[in-house]
């Protein structure tokens, strides 16, 4: 939503230091910061995914006696001549360092 | 925690969405306990000091505690931390909703009749609702040109099960389990015979009413149709049989007496104070002799200390949650007198989290009286939660 559009929405006593030059809230002084703020997160949730992942698959692996931990080794030497690695490491990228960009209206 | 909801619109989610959601709720946790008490020690440690010193006196209200805190580091980090959070709880549980728009769709058409569904075309929903990503919750209650028509109830409900951290129980109805339970026990010979609860959005909080009193006829009105759509079939997933009704709780569309209990949770703070006049107007006017109003809030300022008002007085501005602290700074009692209901029928009450305490905890609350709102657990949704209320007898 428009944030011209919700001026009267505004809290009645709200300090002016609240709002960043495009109207919407700020945190710091430098807007950077809360941008930033987003990506750190960002990493943080997706690391997270990631061991979440592993420790899943990896359970899995044992359980099933499917693949020694030579042969998961061995696997990353195929992945990275693998363009749809490629792809999926682009996609991860800009949706990590989305808060990066302008607001896309 | 992943909260798995207990009813069969609960998301069948991929791995990766349920390690963003485990992540999101662990970092809640971490934010509004850890960080929360990072926050106070920093305020009793430096801002309040620092506050006194140019000030002369330390912040007496909430918003000088307010005014202490901005540019406090543990402030900053706190409020970026927590509004972040608050985007990822969303962003957690949209894309999921998105691919199985569909099944739920499917799965509503094989439920049951039982309850009732009244939505209104011609409905234009108030500006607080239309106009705010209330919650920052994309599309606010409502959703946008994208959403299928269960989608903004859906993302609401999974939201809210991460959001709650699990303090809102598997249903998400501990608020409304913890004052029916709680009226229940303080006023065993009420028996109310028609129940509306206002602003009900999914109708996680309506439906503990019809357990509570299952021989009243209950009612259920929102501005958010979709909403209602997803309420009245979580209805009837639980075999509740609910009269959901997209109407304004401004200008009700019940005759006059026609209630004994008109409820509501979590609601007056997100409508303005001019709305809060009418709409308590109107249950007044709905509400038979000795029938009672009965709101579940966040505790008034009034009755808390500057730093514990100040914490709840956050969303107000970081949370698209405006009217938050005009509410909170008013006076519950003033408010119903206003209305029409006598100041010496106005009660208030503390009453401890169904879930987390257990039920003899509630009947003790209700014997005891309690009415102390100011500690930290008292309409935080932090361990150990308690859920502050109020109401009025007509």
């Amino acid at each position: 939503m428009m944030m011209q559009d919700r001026e009267d929405l505004r809290p009645a006593d709200a300090p002016p230091s609240l709002y960043g030059p495009d109207g919407s809230v700020r945190v710091f002084d430098d807007p950077a910061m809360d941008r930033f703020v987003g990506v750190v997160l960002n990493m943080a949730s997706e690391l997270w995914v990631a061991r979440e992942q592993i420790a899943n698959l990896r359970d899995l692996l044992a359980r099933k006696g499917v693949a020694t931990d030579a042969e998961i080794r061995a696997l990353l030497d195929e992945a990275q001549t693998d363009g749809q690695r490629d792809q999926e490491a682009q996609e991860f990228v800009n949706r990590l360092l989305a808060p990066l960009r302008e607001p896309q209206s | 925690m992943v909260l798995k909801l207990n009813h069969d619109m609960r998301p069948d989610s991929t791995p990766e969405e349920t390690a963003r959601m485990r992540f999101v709720s662990a970092f809640r946790s971490f934010i509004l306990n850890d960080l929360a008490a990072d926050m106070r020690s920093a305020y009793d440690k430096r801002a309040a000091r620092a506050y006194a010193r140019s000030n002369g006196a330390a912040p007496r209200t909430s918003g000088e505690a307010y005014r202490a805190m901005l540019g406090d580091p543990a402030f900053e980090v706190y409020t970026a931390c927590r509004i972040y959070a608050q985007r990822m709880v969303w962003d957690s549980v949209r894309p999921g909703v998105e691919r199985e728009a569909e099944r739920l769709e499917a799965l509503e058409a094989t439920l049951p009749e039982l309850g009732s569904l009244t939505l209104d075309p011609d409905f234009v929903a108030p500006r607080n609702v239309s106009a705010l990503d209330v919650h920052l919750m994309p599309g606010s209650y409502t959703g946008d040109e994208n959403s299928s028509p269960l989608m903004p109830g859906a993302v609401y409900d999974r939201g809210l099960a991460i959001f709650s951290m699990g303090l809102m129980g598997k249903n998400l109805d501990d608020i409304g389990l913890s004052m029916s339970n709680y009226i229940k026990a303080r006023y065993p010979e009420f028996a109310p015979r028609a129940i509306l609860d206002l602003g009900c959005t999914i109708g996680h909080n309506t439906l503990p009413w019809k357990t509570a009193y299952p021989d009243a006829t209950v009612h259920g009105i929102d501005a958010s149709g979709p909403c209602l759509r997803y309420a009245h079939a979580r209805a009837r997933l639980q075999g509740k049989e609910v009269h959901f009704r997209q109407m304004n709780a401004e200008a009700l569309d019940f005759p006059d007496a026609s209630m004994d209990l008109v409820f509501s949770s979590m609601f007056l703070h997100e409508i303005s104070l001019k709305t809060i006049g009418k709409v308590m107007e109107e249950a007044h006017r709905v509400l038979r002799p000795g029938g009672l109003m009965l709101h579940m809030e966040l505790p008034p300022n009034s009755q808390m200390g500057p730093f514990e008002g100040f914490y709840l007085d956050w969303d107000s501005y970081y949370n698209e949650e405006p009217f938050y602290k005009t509410f909170r700074d008013q006076d519950p009692r003033e408010l119903c007198a206003k209305a029409g209901f006598p100041p010496e029928n106005y009660f208030q009450f503390v009453v401890p989290s169904i879930g987390i305490y257990g039920e003899d905890a509630v009947r003790e609350a209700a014997r005891s009286d309690s009415v102390k709102v100011n500690d930290e657990t008292t309409g935080r949704l932090a361990r150990g939660v308690k859920w502050f209320g109020f109401g009025a007898w007509k």
